[in-house]
């Protein structure tokens, strides 16, 4: 199991740990629902040193960048959303591409994608043009309507706009501060010299209005703002527009697996639901609707079998990619993929064993 | 963590207290500490069976979704209504805030039932 250096601390601080994605990191602190209001009304600090960093440099190694990002590469300064697609328009990753320099990106993947993406660049990028440097950063995340506060208060610099960066002055050495984050709140992530984190994060930490938050809450907060999880709403079987993020593909240039791509989606659909009934929905629920002979249901998403046991007269239609009941909502609310794209007034839930009612609502959860 | 001394455990965490051939139970300090925020509790209705070792309904928290097992057979004759308004009762005083009352067919197996000193013991061995 690989560690942050912050590990001791969130030993130390943490109510619990979690195994994500090869790494130990923590859970929850305060407890969940606390540390989600404290994000939305104050600011939180979110240790996220697991994300993989990869450095790319170079007049060819961007050239291919540029072939296998479906977003346009961001010039010096800038942070662009975006993915990279298998042939057939499927989801291998999505990530933020930072522009250090005209021909220099910083890739920030997903912690469990970065083994694959940097083998899949492989194929296209020299080893001598690209590095894995995750080990190299330690990273912060502030995030809350207070982080604009607390950064210019630690390192006062000119301001930046949201997916735009600046590097400060630390000591001897440099952070990289981008105004980015993964909750729905304006925020910050800090890139930090590995060696440094510690250090920093203590003394952020020292702040009253800082508070630590773990996986859990950066969990729920982000489905509340319905951004996507690697795993859940993505994956090698979904395309970006199912999951409504045409704004992630720059369709003016080639890049891989475009031309497969379903525009408007047809063969599934992300949609918000929410539940009418008592329960809870949670990832893996199944959705059931009117047996429809023109409707193309799409390869199941778990076993044959299971589809084959819809009760009389329904079908399997969909399936749920994360759910929760949140304080903050009031309401059961999840994310759920439609095949076909379409539900009829008949459709329901199936929540360990029992049909529930639900109706679709808007994404996000939350206005900002 | 608390174990009250007047009740008896299981090892899925849940606590029953007996007072003749009724059965109260509910879940343990541990249990809830363990979930974290509970957020919705699915309990059965009164008349419905209880067999032991089956579950009778469900205790979710923010994370995670637990089946609620039941320590004895029986009929359920009460159910703990006001959890249903405020799941995080539970959170705050799980020996307090029961979930279901049931009248016992025979009398009960208790044998497998831990006390509290066990169930602590069975606790901290569970964390190591």
């Amino acid at each position: 199991m690989k560690r942050t250096p912050l590990y001791s601390w969130h030993k130390t601080h943490a109510k619990s740990l979690v195994a994500f994605s090869g790494w130990d990191m923590p859970l929850e602190y305060a407890g969940i629902e606390k540390e989600h209001a404290h994000v939305r009304e104050h600011v939180g600090m979110f240790d996220v040193s697991h994300m993989g960093e990869i450095r790319i440099e170079g007049t060819h190694a961007k050239k291919q960048l540029d072939q296998l990002f479906t977003n346009t590469l961001p010039k010096p300064g800038r942070v662009k959303y975006g993915m990279m697609l298998k042939a057939d328009g499927t989801v291998l990753d999505d990530m933020l591409v930072y522009g250090l320099l005209d021909e220099a990106f910083m890739l920030v993947v997903n912690a469990g994608n970065t083994d694959k993406i940097t083998a899949h660049m492989a194929d296209f990028i020299s080893p001598h043009d690209m590095k894995n440097v995750t080990t190299e950063y330690g990273l912060i995340a502030l995030q809350g309507p207070k982080a604009e506060e607390i950064v210019q208060t630690y390192w006062e610099f000119s301001p930046i706009k949201r997916f735009q960066f600046i590097y400060v002055d630390y000591d001897d050495d440099s952070l990289l501060i981008s105004r980015t984050g993964y909750t729905g709140e304006d925020g910050y992530e800090i890139y930090v010299p590995s060696y440094r984190l510690r250090d920093i994060w203590e003394d952020l930490i020292a702040t009253d209005i800082i508070e630590p938050i773990g996986l859990g809450a950066r969990d729920t907060l982000r489905f509340e703002a319905c951004l996507p999880l690697y795993g859940h709403e993505l994956t090698e079987q979904t395309q970006p527009p199912m999951a409504g993020l045409e704004f992630a593909l720059d369709m003016s240039k080639s890049f891989t697996g475009k031309d497969a791509l379903e525009i408007p989606p047809k063969s599934r659909k992300l949609f918000g639901i929410e539940l009418l009934d008592k329960g809870i929905i949670r990832e893996g629920d199944l959705i059931i609707d009117v047996v429809e002979p023109d409707r193309e249901l799409d390869t199941p998403y778990k076993d044959e079998e299971d589809f084959e046991k819809a009760p009389q007269g329904y079908e399997f239609v969909g399936y749920v990619t994360t759910g929760y009941k949140l304080k903050s909502q009031g309401r059961s609310l999840a994310m759920a993929y439609v095949f076909g794209g379409e539900l009829s007034e008949h459709a329901l839930l199936i929540i360990r064993g029992k049909l529930k009612a639900f109706k679709t609502v808007d994404m996000p959860f939350i206005n900002r | 963590m608390k174990a009250p001394n007047t009740l008896m455990y299981q090892e899925s965490h849940e606590w029953v207290k007996i007072d003749g051939n009724i059965a109260t139970i509910g879940i343990t300090d541990y249990a809830q500490d363990s979930l974290g925020d509970v957020v919705y509790v699915e309990l059965p209705e009164v008349g419905d069976e209880t067999t032991k070792d089956i579950n009778f309904g469900t205790v979710e928290s923010v994370k995670a979704a637990s089946d609620l097992m039941s320590p004895v057979n029986g009929t359920v004759i009460e159910v703990n209504e006001a959890i249903d308004d405020e799941p995080e009762s539970i959170n705050e005083d799980p020996y307090t805030h029961w979930m279901i009352k049931v009248e016992l067919k025979e009398a009960p197996d208790l044998s497998e039932l831990l006390d509290a000193d066990a169930y602590l013991r069975f606790c901290e061995e569970n964390d190591a």
